[in-house]
């Protein structure tokens, strides 16, 4: 929130922890958070987005999707679907993307691709809906990039 | 903004389980209890019929019984007048008669006489004791051999019918004689059969009968038959016409639809005593039931019989068991073919949503089965990703083509779980498109982008012409890379090394023109039908040596035609192959079918 605020005023505000820890980052820096079991997986998506230059924090289920992305707001959620304890669409019906984070975008990453849900995740507010096989590092680095842009 | 549209192929088979046996059982249930209500009510007519017959009979029987009664008390106060004074003169009997007034009050009475019996000995004297100034010239006639003859001595109302029966010897006709010795053996009213009456002679039909009543002398009741022989005095007599008679009996009787005849004796035509006058015509009729009757009229054996025309006494009934066979025979075919289309709609039901729950089964299988093949090779492509892509720093050449190797790989095992998932779903009726507006030109040089390692291993010459600008249209981009590629992908492999690409992407009115040559091995005129079959592939050079499910072209085609475009193919063989796909630029307003 205070991330939020000195990104909106463009000035220093309070001198609180966040506000020190967020005077770290360059105010240009987008925020991703990366929400996906498969560690192997995880663990490349960051790689490659940190290297791409975006301020990332990864998750490995929904619940600490939930947590994080309520501290930090991110710009983009890279979203998995199926994941222990809340699962992607329960994320996004918790996280309540249209009413409450109409700024933030999710990019639903599964390799999970049912009519179900798709029409789920479409209806609870999601931006894009990606096969994860499809993406090579460099396509994800792309598809990321885009859906930013997207205003 | 995206679009979404559901396109649902229902290819569910239309049930053809016929429930037949239910319905049929049923219908005959219903048909049996039919014609059991039908004969039911054919025989309960008949039962009404016979009943109204017998009720008719009973009618006239009763009639005629009660009338004779009548007659026979008038003849036995007849008797009671003889019994009661030693002589009764002429004058007397005239007398009594006149006060019955027989023609208003008995109609159907010829007269009362009285019938005396005569020892052959003593007629001359008898004759002379019965000359008098009424009768000068009585004679009994006709003189017989017997000892004892019975003369009609009075008969009144006179008349000239009447009285050419004044002295009539009523031993010379055999059925007189044989109702007169019955009536004074038994000592009670008899009649006689059919017999031509005195008054009748000229006519000489036999058309009446005679009614007698016994008086014996010494004013007693006769109790043996020999004392009854010994003393009988005369008989009370009446004759009748029985026509004349039997119809005024009967004038009152409502006889639409009855008839009947009076028969003496046996039933044959010699013993006819009366025909009601429409007999003949029922008795014409194949509609009529008859039955007849025994009554006794006065000692003498009656018979009646009567028909009734059945068309006329059960008229409002008649109709009734047909009807009942009709609306019951349609009405188990009615009620056979509701239950008929219940059960066949309640088993479409339930095997439509066993289907559904099998199919959804299925699905979910599938999904699962996907997603976990899926997986894993996400893994390896990522990190293959990274290495090509220099994320662990530069790569020698030998690394760049086997991590290479192991890419195209690893792509081919995620192509083929696509397609293979997708061929499955679409079999299924269950593709779904995201369609959203998209770059196609854009899509197509990604595409090449992907395939420029292998357009580069095989030193392929590529002409790419795409416009600058977007070339939008609406569609899945996913599918829609995934059909492209396929036929990218064919040129590429089906080309010998260092052959000639040409891709041309162009905005044609309404549509989107996507062009693809090459100078490869092209395919034979007469494989072509085979190209877009399901896996199905054309053997060729190269054939061995390129890998490939056969699944590409028929895929590209299904994928096209749900975006409501066309693929078409030319191609000549060691030549070159051209494909053109067309896609709508504007929104689809019906997405297609697989």
């Amino acid at each position: 929130m205070y991330y939020r605020l000195y990104n909106i005023l463009g000035v220093p505000t309070l001198s609180t922890g966040l506000y020190r820890k967020g005077r770290k980052y360059k105010v240009s820096k987008k925020k991703i958070l990366i929400v996906e079991d498969e560690q192997v997986l995880n663990e490349a998506y960051e790689l490659i987005l940190k290297k791409e230059g975006y301020d990332v924090k990864v998750a490995y289920d929904g619940q600490q999707a939930l947590d994080i992305a309520n501290d930090i707001s991110p710009d983009l959620i890279l979203l998995d679907l199926r994941m222990p304890r809340v699962s992607g669409i329960e994320f996004l019906s918790k996280y309540e993307l249209t009413k409450k984070h109409p700024k933030v975008k999710v990019i639903v990453f599964s390799n999970l691709d049912t009519e179900k849900e798709i029409d789920q995740a479409y209806s609870l507010g999601a931006h894009k809906y990606m096969l994860k096989a499809w993406a090579s590092p460099k396509e994800l680095v792309k598809l990321v990039n885009n859906t930013l842009a997207d205003s | 903004m995206f679009y979404v549209e559901k396109w649902h192929r229902d290819n569910k088979k239309e049930l053809a389980i016929i429930h037949i046996g239910p319905p049929f059982i049923v219908f005959l249930a219903f048909l049996g209890i039919t014609l059991w209500s039908w004969l039911d009510a054919k025989n309960s007519i008949k039962n009404t019929q016979n009943e109204i017959l017998s009720a008719h009979i009973h009618e006239t029987e009763t009639l005629i019984s009660n009338r004779l009664t009548t007659y026979e008390d008038i003849l036995r106060a007849g008797v009671g007048l003889f019994d009661s004074s030693n002589e009764v003169t002429r004058e007397e009997w005239k007398r009594f008669v006149d006060i019955l007034d027989i023609p208003n009050r008995y109609p159907g009475v010829i007269g009362v006489g009285y019938v005396k019996s005569v020892p052959a000995s003593q007629v001359s004297e008898h004759e002379r004791t019965y000359r008098d100034s009424t009768y000068p010239n009585y004679t009994i006639r006709p003189k017989t051999n017997d000892p004892v003859y019975l003369s009609v001595v009075y008969l009144e109302p006179r008349n000239p019918a009447n009285d050419r029966a004044i002295g009539f010897n009523a031993v010379s006709e055999k059925s007189r004689v044989e109702a007169l010795n019955r009536a004074r053996d038994t000592g009670s009213t008899t009649i006689t059969g059919l017999v031509t009456l005195v008054q009748d002679q000229e006519s000489n039909g036999k058309e009446g009968f005679l009614m007698f009543v016994p008086h014996y002398i010494n004013h007693t009741v006769q109790e043996a038959e020999a004392d009854r022989r010994k003393n009988l005095a005369g008989f009370v007599y009446a004759p009748f016409r029985s026509k004349d008679l039997i119809s005024e009996i009967t004038t009152q009787m409502n006889l639409e639809g009855y008839s009947f005849q009076v028969y003496s004796g046996e039933q044959n035509s010699e013993n006819l005593l009366y025909t009601s006058p429409e007999y003949n015509n029922i008795a014409r009729k194949s509609s009529k039931i008859e039955t007849t009757k025994e009554i006794m009229a006065n000692n003498q054996k009656w018979i009646i019989k009567g028909l009734v025309d059945t068309s006329i006494v059960t008229k409002s009934d008649n109709n009734r068991p047909l009807t009942i066979l009709w609306i019951g025979t349609v009405f188990s075919l009615f009620l056979a073919l509701f239950i008929y289309m219940l059960l066949l709609n309640r088993t479409r039901k339930i095997s439509s949503k066993e289907t559904e729950d099998i199919q959804n089964a299925k699905d979910e299988l599938l999904a699962l089965a996907s997603h976990q093949l899926r997986t894993p090779a996400t893994g390896v492509k990522q990190y293959l990703g990274l290495l090509r892509e220099g994320y662990a720093g530069a790569l020698n050449r030998d690394q760049r083509t086997y991590i290479n190797k192991a890419y195209e790989s690893n792509e081919r095992q995620l192509n083929t779980i696509n397609q293979m998932l997708f061929v499955a779903r679409s079999d299924a009726g269950k593709i779904k498109l995201t369609v959203r507006r998209m770059d196609i030109g854009e899509l197509v040089k990604d595409i090449l982008d992907e395939q420029k390692s292998m357009i580069a291993e095989k030193k392929h010459k590529i002409k790419i012409n795409i416009p600058d600008h977007p070339v939008d249209i609406y569609g899945d981009e996913q599918y829609l890379r995934m059909a492209l590629e396929n036929v990218i992908n064919n040129a590429i492999k089906y080309t010998e090394p260092g052959g000639k690409i040409s891709i041309n992407v162009e905005a044609a009115g309404n549509n989107v023109k996507i062009l693809i040559e090459d100078n490869g091995v092209g395919v034979n005129h007469a494989d072509l039908p085979l190209l877009f079959r399901k896996f199905s592939r054309i053997p060729n050079e190269l054939t061995s040596k390129v890998a490939g499910s056969g699944i590409g072209l028929y895929l590209t085609k299904s994928i096209i035609q749900a975006h409501n475009g066309s693929v078409s193919f030319e191609s000549i063989v060691n030549t070159g192959s051209s494909v053109t796909i067309t896609l709508p630029s504007k929104l689809p307003k019906e997405t297609g079918y697989l």
